[in-house]
């Protein structure tokens, strides 16, 4: 168990930088989410982390102990890849011995921990198998089970479910879940999956272009984004956003009804946070019913509203009774509307 | 796949592949167990006089063909390069074995290095190493002659074999570093962080993954050294370190060398590389086979 402590970390590729200067303090026994579109850095942090890549500046703490110059293999952690990289001439129980052997830890201590991991991923039965005879949930699992034999102070998971389907993903998110609490120890994950870094987290570090977003709680950054970035990459479906253009054009009734600050230039909304009305009145705006798709629990509704850009997506509880081709009254609330200046950093109001 | 070909087809481009490769091998075998009378006497059936193994008796044995003594013309007939022949194989099979040898420990760490590390020199080298079988071979024997010479090692079987490990060193090398570079890298990174040095990674995850590749190369250069001629010649000597290339020209371009004799040295010549297919060759194609299906 340790904490791992970035001090403007930067990664240089030639002329490409791919971190820039980021801090980013991880106390023990956390589980942090990096997360991100592709080419954001966050898999290239991670690897800096590992000991896989070199950090071209800044300093690296892991347990409070510099890292730079230590070898991968004596920094303490454990890697969980996305292609689960086991080894396929070896069986399950040598994969996940290797990393001791390689030390010269004995025999029954090896077979000891072997068989502890095996027991805690229920993969007892599979022990003598080769990775090319395991569906791919249990190579997952043996991949994290050759991490935990090592007892590392620190977990690194680079996009470990991303190979898997969407049932088998989510199943193994709890067991994620559940392994930390298990272990209690430092885990850092790496996704590009927003739902897997919300579920997941105790902490989300969002990246965009090699430098960190906003970091908080998972549902503090989705109630509060620092920025527009922020706020359309957490959630799903995606946040709506409408620009104001000084009045307002077609949604002044909107800036009337939740009088931002002046400086405000977009106004972002999320599918949920919008009601919708029969009649016309105050703080409304009619709006074309493009396209309705009924998911069951909820519907999706697609809205045009002359002027924007964009259509709008409003969520509804329950199924719908709209048909495209309707025209609807459309009012955010106030409470879940966020504003953002020209900047896309937002701003605070009420 | 848009369809099967015909199995006629198929058949009959089978059919013409076996007649070119293996109608040889079958008439040598043939031409090595019928006397010389029968073969060159057009009027009579091949099998007249039956098969016999005074050829391989005499190769192995010294011991005269009956048909030769009879006819008391046998001193043409009968070459003294066929008594070469066993001792030939001997040498042909250690020189070969030992380029084969030297070829895997020399290259698979060379094209394991060249395929997964950078290293100041590495397009350079590489470029000599790829490039270096474009000069003729003509065009170095003087040189190696000369070198050899100097060393001591004209008229050995090391000399020989230093030249054939050289010579297919570079195609060791390529296809060798081809193979390492389709393995992914994230194995080599778990290996890394599971305490392996890099030449660990090498003998314990790479090269058990390239045993097939390695197999085939290997085989590759053990097929190159065993026929290689030109080299051999030269650098053999008269001594008892001529393989059997050199052996077999020799018999062959003496004119008046009995056929049966000739072929019968032929098949005993081709025997040890169809053992050698046969060994290897499973054992590759399971592990192609074995690599391929993963998912």
């Amino acid at each position: 168990m340790a904490s791992v402590e970035l001090r403007n970390v930067t990664k240089r590729f030639g002329a490409f930088t791919a971190v820039q200067g980021v801090d980013l303090s991880i106390r023990d026994r956390e589980l942090v989410v990096f997360v991100g579109p592709s080419g954001c850095g966050k898999s290239t942090l991670l690897r800096m982390i590992a000991g896989l890549e070199s950090i071209s500046a800044g300093e690296l703490l892991i347990g409070g102990r510099p890292a730079n110059q230590v070898a991968a293999a004596n920094r303490g952690i454990a890697m969980v890849f996305q292609s689960y990289a086991l080894y396929p001439h070896m069986t399950v129980r040598e994969n996940m011995g290797f990393a001791l052997r390689m030390l010269g830890t004995d025999r029954g201590e090896i077979e000891r921990r072997v068989r502890a991991a095996a027991a805690t991923l229920q993969l007892e039965g599979l022990l003598d198998r080769r990775p090319k005879e395991l569906s791919g949930g249990q190579r997952q699992r043996v991949a994290i089970g050759r991490a935990i034999t090592r007892e590392p102070d620190v977990f690194l998971f680079d996009e470990p479910l991303s190979n898997l389907d969407a049932g088998l993903r989510a199943q193994m998110r709890v067991e994620i879940a559940r392994l930390h609490r298990q272990l209690d120890t430092t885990m850092i994950y790496v996704t590009h999956d927003q739902v897997e870094a919300m579920t997941l987290a105790e902490r989300i570090v969002v990246l965009n272009g090699g430098r960190i977003e906003q970091q908080g709680a998972p549902l503090e950054l989705y109630e509060r984004p620092a920025n527009r970035f922020v706020a359309g990459f957490l959630g799903q479906p995606r946040m709506n956003f409408v620009p104001l253009g000084g009045t307002g054009g077609q949604v002044a009734p909107w800036l009337e009804l939740l009088a931002p600050p002046g400086r405000a230039a977009t106004l972002g909304v999320r599918p949920d946070g919008f009601e919708i009305h029969a009649a016309p009145s105050a703080g409304t705006v009619p709006a074309e019913v493009v396209l309705v798709e009924q998911l069951g629990n909820v519907s999706l509704i697609h809205l045009r509203i002359d002027g924007l850009p964009d259509l709008l997506t409003v969520e509804q509880r329950d199924k719908s009774d709209l048909r495209s081709g309707d025209t609807v009254q459309l009012q955010p609330q106030p409470r879940r509307s966020h504003v953002f200046d020209n900047s896309g950093a937002r701003i605070d109001w009420s | 796949m848009a369809g099967r070909a015909n199995p006629w087809t198929t058949g009959l481009f089978a059919a013409l592949i076996l007649l070119f490769t293996g109608g040889p091998v079958l008439l040598s075998l043939l031409g090595s167990l019928i006397p010389d009378r029968v073969l060159l006497d057009q009027g009579s059936s091949l099998f007249a006089e039956g098969l016999n193994f005074d050829g391989y008796r005499y190769v192995f044995t010294g011991e005269l063909p009956r048909a030769y003594q009879a006819e008391n013309a046998n001193r043409a007939m009968i070459s003294d390069a066929a008594r070469q022949v066993p001792a030939s194989l001997i040498n042909s099979g250690i020189i070969a074995l030992s380029a084969m040898v030297l070829n895997i420990l020399l290259g698979a760490p060379a094209a394991f290095l060249f395929a997964r590390y950078l290293f100041p020199g590495k397009k350079l080298s590489f470029l000599f190493l790829i490039l270096s079988p474009l000069v003729p071979a003509v065009a170095l024997v003087t040189p190696i002659y000369i070198m050899l010479q100097s060393m001591g090692l004209l008229g050995t079987r090391t000399g020989i074999i230093l030249v054939h490990t050289a010579r297919a060193l570079p195609f060791t090398v390529l296809i060798l570093s081809v193979f390492f570079r389709k393995m992914p890298a994230e194995l080599f990174e778990a290996a890394t962080l599971d305490h392996c040095s890099r030449f660990q990674a090498f003998w314990r995850i790479a090269l058990p993954l390239a045993l097939p590749s390695i197999g085939a190369t290997g085989l590759f250069a053990f097929m190159l050294s065993y026929s290689e001629y030109m080299f051999a010649m030269v650098l053999s000597g008269d001594a008892g370190a001529r393989p059997v290339s050199v052996v077999m020209a020799a018999l062959a371009r003496n004119t008046d060398v009995s056929w049966s004799l000739l072929n019968t040295a032929i098949f005993i010549a081709i025997v040890p590389t169809l053992v050698l297919v046969v060994l290897v060759w499973r054992f590759v194609v399971e592990g192609l086979l074995s690599g391929s299906v993963k998912g």
